[in-house]
C-alpha cells in the first residue's frame, strides 16, 4: 500500500472517503458506547480503583523493567523455549526469517500482533516463499486488501461487508454472499483447513508473566490459541514492555482490558502458555521463540514520555478521540493511529518523519480519561509541541513570529490593548452584520467552515470603567 | 465576599457583554467584585503550541496581577484549567516562581465553580423560559473537573426546560490554532457537534468557555441554524431582577 | 527438559535499559502489594453459596450466548447430554481422559444414541491425530475451575490426557463440573492456581468465556469464527 509522506495530504484523502468514514464513526459510536456500559456496570468509582491499580502496576514494571525481563528470559529458557533478545525491528525480523529458513516453513499462520506489523514481517518471510497467513478475521481482510490496520483492535473498521464480500470471492472457488454471518463462516472454513498445515505459528503477545515465563494471548475468536495448539514451532513477538510480574497482576489487566476495548467483562479466550509441551504431551508446540522487541522502547525509559510504556493497546484512546472518529486509522501514516499513534509515532519513528501527528488533536484530553491505564497523552501531545519548539528552536515560522509577538503584546497591558484597539479599528472592511465571513489567512482558514463574531463597538475594560462609575448600588 | 475578576482575553476583547453579565451575577450575589488593571491572557494559546518560554512571560505578569487578589474568579473553563494544569507545568524547574504559581492557582476558580462551591448558591434567582441545552467543555470538565456545577445553576433557573446534549462531552473540535491548522479535520468534528445540538431542538446553546461556543457559535451562524448561543453567565442574568450597577 | 538458548546480546540489551531507568544492576524491587485487593470478590464459600454461584455463573454464560444445564443426577445428566446431541446432531465426539469424568460414564450414556464418543488421545502420531481431531465435531471437557462473575470456564492442562486440541478444534464444547468448582472470580482462580502449581504453571491453560465471537466486519456480533459456535456447561449439583 502506498503511504502519503505528508499527513496534511493523508487526512485529506481519508475526509473524501466516505464510506471509510461512515464505517469508523459507526465502529468507534459502538465500541466507546460498550465501553461506557461496561464501565457503567463496574461503577465509576471501581472503575477508578481498577485504573489506579492498574497503572501502578505497570508504572512498578517500567520502574524495574530490567528486573522483570530477566526473569522473564530465565523462565522461558527453563521451560524450554529459545529467546531473541531483539534491540531493533532488523534483528528481530532476521531470526524469524532464519527460523523459517531452518524449518524449511511453507505455511505461516499469525495471529494479530501489532509488533510484527511494527517490524515488518511479513513483506521479509513472503520474500524467501513463505504463505504467511493472518487468521484474525480482521486481519485477514487487509491483508487480502493489501492495506494495513487502521484501528489497534479492530484492524478492518474502515471496510464494509461488500468490500469483504469481494476480497473473499478473489479467493473463494464458490461465491460468498454479502451476508455477515455467511462471510464469517466462510473465513472459518478456509483458514481451518491453512491451520491444519501450519508449520510455524507467529502471534503477538498480550503480557508475559515474568515468575512463570507464561505468555498470555487474548482473542475474541480463538485463532491464536489454534495457533497455540497445532504449530509444531511458536513464535511469540513481544514488545519489552509488555510483561507483568505474574497471574495476580495479569488479572487486574485482562479485566481492565476487555472492558476498555470492547465493553466485555473478559476477552473470550485468554490463553496462558509457558511454551514447549512436555514430552508426553500430544499438543502445544515442540519448539517455542520468544522474540522480545526493543525497537525505540528503551530510548522512552527515564524520559517524561516513559508512561507510554504502559500501553495494554486497548484502543479506547481511539474510540475517544474526535480526531479519529472523523479521519480513521490510515492517515496517522504509522501502524499505531489515534491518540496513542499520535504520540508513538514521533517518539519511535522520529520528529521529521511524524512530528506533525503532535498537531493532529485539540488537546481535549478525551484519550486520557479513556486509558486504563492512565497514560497522560494529551500532556504528552502539549510536550511534543514544546520538544519541537525548544529542540529544533522552532515550531515553524508563522507560528515563531506570531507567539514572540504575542508574548511581547500580551506581557504588558498598554501593548495589549493597543493590539486589540488596532484590531478592532481594521476589522470594518470584513464585518458585515456584525460577523465575519470571509477574511485573509489565517483566518481564511477559520472561515472556511464558520463565521466569527466582530469584535464589539467596546471591549469589557471599557465598559467596566462605565459599570464602575455608574456606581454599584 | 472579596473577589477579583480575571475576564480572559477572550471576553474583553470579543465578548464584552459575557464580562458584563459576569459581573452583575456576582455582585447581585453578594461579590464584592475588582478588576485589577495589568491583565491580559492567561497563555493557554502559546502554551498549547509549545511556546513555554513565551507563556511564562505572559504568565508571569498575570501572577503579578492578581498577586494582592483573595479569590480570582474566571469565566472560562479552559483559561481556568490553564492555569490550574498548565501553569504548574512552566514553572516545574523555577522553585521560586513554582511557589508564587502554587499560590495563585489556589485562589483561582471557574465562575459556576467559584459560585456552586465557594458561595454556596445553586440558584441565583434567573428567570429564562426558554428550551436549553448544554455543551461541556473538554478542559473544564476533565482537567478542572468542573462537571456539575454549571448544569445546577442552570437547572435551578426558572421556567427553563432543559434538555441533555448527546455526546455533551465530546470536544466541539476548536483546539486553539487545531481549527486553523487542520481546519477540515476541526469543520468535521463541530459539525458532528452541531448536528446533535439541532437534534435537542433546543432555542438556546449554553456553555461555560467562549473559545469553544464561538467555534460552535461560527458553525450555527454559517449554517444559517436558529440557536441562540449564550455563555452560562448571560442565562443567569435573565430576569435577575434590578440591575446591579 | 534443556534449557533454550538465548540469542542477541543479552548484556548489551540489558544495559541500555538499566543506564535508561537508573536503577543498579541486581536490584530487587518488592512487587506492588496486594494488586487485587479489594478490586475482586474475595472469600470462602459454602455449598450454599456455590449453589448462588450457579445461578451467576448460568446468567453470564448464557447472556454470552452459551447453553448451560442445572443437573441434580446421573438421570438428568444423560438427559442432558442426548438433548445436545440431538440439537446438534452429533455423530462424533471426543472426550478428556480425566478422573472426574470417568466417574461419570460418558461412554454408556452415549452407547444409547446415534453418537460415538472417542477419549483422547485418539492415536500416538500427531500427524494421524490432528487429521482425527479436526473431524470431531464436539468435544468434552471438565471445568477445573468455572468463575460466576464472568461466566468462565478455566482448563488448565494438567496432564497428557486433558489436551487443549479437544476444546481448540469442534465446533461444539461441551464442558461439565460441579457446584464444587465454582468460584466468584479471579481471586479464587490466583488461590487456587498457587496452592496447585506455584509458578510452575502446566503448559496451557485456557479461560473460555462463551462462545467464540468477532465483530470484525461492521461491528456486528456473529458467533463462531474459529473456536466454538455452541458451547454447553453442564453443572452437577455436589451434594
Amino acid at each position: 500500500m502506498h503511504i502519503e509522506p505528508s499527513f496534511h495530504k493523508r487526512y485529506h484523502k481519508a475526509l473524501r472517503d466516505t464510506a471509510m468514514l461512515k464505517a469508523v464513526k459507526n465502529g468507534t459510536g459502538r465500541l466507546r458506547g460498550q465501553r461506557a456500559t461496561a464501565i457503567e456496570g463496574v461503577g465509576a468509582d471501581r472503575w477508578m480503583e481498577f485504573r489506579n491499580r492498574a497503572e501502578a502496576i505497570r508504572l512498578h514494571v517500567i520502574q524495574h523493567l530490567d528486573q522483570y525481563l530477566e526473569q522473564l528470559v530465565d523462565n522461558v529458557i527453563k521451560n524450554g523455549g529459545h529467546v531473541c533478545l531483539a534491540k531493533t525491528g532488523e534483528e528481530a525480523v532476521q531470526y524469524i526469517a532464519e527460523l523459517a529458513k531452518k524449518k524449511n516453513a511453507k505455511t505461516i499462520l499469525k495471529s494479530k500482533s501489532m509488533v510484527s506489523e511494527e517490524i515488518h514481517l511479513n513483506p521479509a518471510l513472503e520474500q524467501q516463499g513463505c504463505n504467511v497467513i493472518e487468521s484474525d478475521l480482521g486481519e485477514w481482510i487487509i491483508q487480502l486488501a493489501g492495506e494495513t490496520p487502521s484501528h489497534i483492535i479492530a484492524p478492518a473498521m474502515h471496510k464494509n461487508r461488500f468490500q469483504v464480500a469481494d476480497l473473499f470471492n478473489a479467493v473463494s472457488e464458490e461465491k460468498v454472499s454479502t451476508e455477515i454471518a455467511d462471510l464469517c463462516g466462510f473465513a472459518r472454513k478456509y483458514l481451518r483447513e491453512k491451520f491444519l498445515g501450519i508449520d510455524i505459528g507467529i502471534t503477538g503477545c498480550n503480557f508475559a508473566l515474568a515468575d512463570s515465563g507464561a505468555i498470555t494471548l487474548c482473542t475474541n475468536e480463538g485463532n491464536a490459541r489454534i495457533i497455540s495448539t497445532l504449530a509444531p514451532t511458536l513464535v511469540t513477538i513481544m514488545g519489552m514492555e509488555r510483561i507483568l510480574p505474574g497471574l495476580e497482576e495479569l488479572t487486574v489487566m485482562l479485566s481492565l482490558l476487555a472492558r476498555s476495548a470492547t465493553g466485555q467483562k473478559l476477552t473470550v479466550y485468554n490463553t496462558l502458555s509457558t511454551g514447549v509441551r512436555n514430552p508426553e504431551e500430544l499438543d502445544g508446540p515442540q519448539e517455542f521463540h520468544l522474540v522480545i522487541v526493543d525497537n525505540g522502547r528503551s530510548k522512552q525509559l527515564g524520559t517524561k514520555y516513559e508512561k507510554i510504556l504502559n500501553c495494554i493497546r486497548c484502543g479506547s484512546c481511539l474510540n475517544a478521540c474526535p480526531v479519529y472518529r472523523n479521519i480513521g486509522g490510515h492517515a496517522y501514516g504509522w501502524v499505531y493511529p489515534g491518540p496513542i499513534g499520535a504520540v508513538l509515532s514521533p517518539l519511535y519513528q522520529g520528529m521529521d518523519k511524524y512530528g506533525e501527528l503532535a498537531y493532529a488533536t485539540t488537546l481535549c484530553g478525551a484519550c486520557t480519561f479513556a486509558c486504563p491505564v492512565k497514560i497522560p497523552l494529551h500532556d504528552m501531545l502539549y510536550a511534543l509541541r514544546n520538544d519541537k519548539v525548544e529542540l529544533e528552536k522552532t515550531g515553524g515560522l508563522v507560528e515563531d513570529m506570531t507567539y514572540k509577538g504575542w508574548s511581547a503584546a500580551f506581557a504588558s497591558m498598554s501593548r495589549y490593548r493597543f493590539s486589540i484597539g488596532m484590531a478592532r479599528r481594521f476589522q470594518f472592511p470584513l464585518v458585515k452584520a456584525e460577523k465575519i465571513a470571509y477574511g485573509p489567512p489565517p483566518i481564511s482558514d477559520w472561515l472556511k467552515h464558520r463565521d466569527m463574531p466582530a469584535l464589539p463597538k467596546k471591549f469589557f475594560h471599557e465598559i467596566w470603567r462605565e459599570m464602575k462609575n455608574d456606581g454599584k448600588e | 465576599m472579596k473577589a477579583s475578576l480575571f475576564v480572559t482575553c477572550i471576553a474583553d476583547m470579543m465578548y464584552a457583554d459575557v464580562g458584563k453579565s459576569v459581573v452583575q451575577v456576582l455582585r447581585r450575589n453578594g461579590v464584592d467584585l475588582d478588576f485589577p488593571e495589568g491583565q491580559t491572557c492567561c497563555g493557554q494559546p502559546a502554551f498549547s503550541s509549545g511556546y513555554y518560554k513565551e507563556t511564562a512571560i505572559v504568565a508571569k505578569k498575570m501572577i503579578e496581577v492578581f498577586e494582592k487578589s483573595e479569590k480570582v474568579v474566571i469565566p472560562s473553563g479552559s483559561c481556568a484549567a490553564m492555569i490550574h494544569h498548565g501553569y504548574p507545568i512552566l514553572f516545574a524547574n523555577d522553585p521560586i516562581w513554582k511557589k508564587r504559581a502554587e499560590e495563585f492557582v489556589a485562589k483561582c476558580y471557574e465562575f459556576s465553580q467559584f459560585i456552586v462551591d465557594i458561595l454556596g448558591i445553586t440558584d441565583v434567582g434567573a428567570t429564562f423560559p426558554k428550551k436549553v441545552t448544554y455543551h461541556s467543555s473538554c478542559h473544564m470538565t476533565r482537567i478542572l473537573g468542573v462537571e456539575e456545577q454549571p448544569k445546577t445553576l442552570l437547572k435551578n433557573v426558572k421556567g427553563i426546560d432543559f434538555i441533555e446534549l448527546p455526546y455533551s462531552f465530546d470536544c466541539c473540535g476548536f483546539g486553539g490554532t487545531f481549527s486553523m491548522k487542520m481546519a477540515d479535520i476541526s469543520g468535521a468534528i463541530v459539525e458532528e457537534k452541531v448536528e446533535n445540538i439541532i437534534g435537542t431542538g433546543a432555542e438556546v446553546l449554553v456553555g461555560s468557555d467562549l473559545t469553544c461556543l464561538m467555534n460552535i457559535g461560527g458553525r450555527l451562524s454559517r449554517r444559517g441554524v436558529p440557536v441562540q448561543v449564550m455563555h452560562l453567565a448571560q442565562v443567569l442574568d435573565q430576569g435577575g431582577g434590578k440591575n446591579a450597577y | 527438559m534443556a534449557n533454550g538458548i538465548v540469542t542477541g546480546n543479552r548484556e548489551a540489551f540489558f544495559s541500555t535499559i538499566r543506564q535508561n531507568i537508573k536503577t543498579p544492576p541486581g536490584g530487587k524491587a518488592p512487587r506492588v502489594e496486594n494488586p487485587m485487593d479489594g478490586l475482586f470478590t474475595q472469600r470462602e464459600t459454602t455449598v450454599e453459596d456455590r449453589r448462588e454461584l450457579r445461578e451467576r455463573f448460568i446468567q453470564e454464560w448464557t447472556t454470552l450466548g452459551g447453553k448451560a444445564f442445572n443437573i441434580k443426577d446421573r438421570v438428568e445428566l444423560a438427559q442432558a447430554i442426548k438433548q445436545i446431541i440431538q440439537e446438534r446432531q452429533l455423530q462424533k465426539a471426543m472426550c478428556w481422559d480425566h478422573p472426574e469424568l470417568e466417574k461419570l460414564k460418558l461412554e454408556e450414556i452415549f452407547s444409547d444414541t446415534q453418537a460415538s464418543l472417542s477419549r483422547w488421545p485418539l492415536e500416538k502420531n500427531y500427524s494421524d491425530w490432528i487429521g482425527k481431531a479436526a473431524s470431531m465435531e464436539a468435544g468434552i471437557v471438565w471445568s477445573d475451575i468455572a468463575m460466576a462473575e464472568t461466566g468462565t470456564l478455566v482448563l488448565p492442562s494438567s496432564s497428557p490426557g486433558q489436551p487443549t486440541t479437544v476444546c481448540v478444534l469442534p465446533i461444539t464444547l461441551i464442558a461439565i463440573f460441579t457446584t464444587a468448582q465454582l468460584v466468584d472470580g479471579f481471586t479464587g482462580v490466583v488461590k487456587l492456581f498457587k496452592e496447585r502449581y506455584g509458578t510452575n504453571l502446566p503448559t496451557t491453560t485456557t479461560f473460555i468465556s462463551g462462545p467464540s465471537r468477532t465483530t470484525d466486519i461492521e461491528m456486528v456480533l456473529t458467533i463462531g469464527v474459529h473456536g466454538s459456535r455452541y458451547v454447553y456447561a453442564l453443572i452437577l449439583d455436589e451434594a
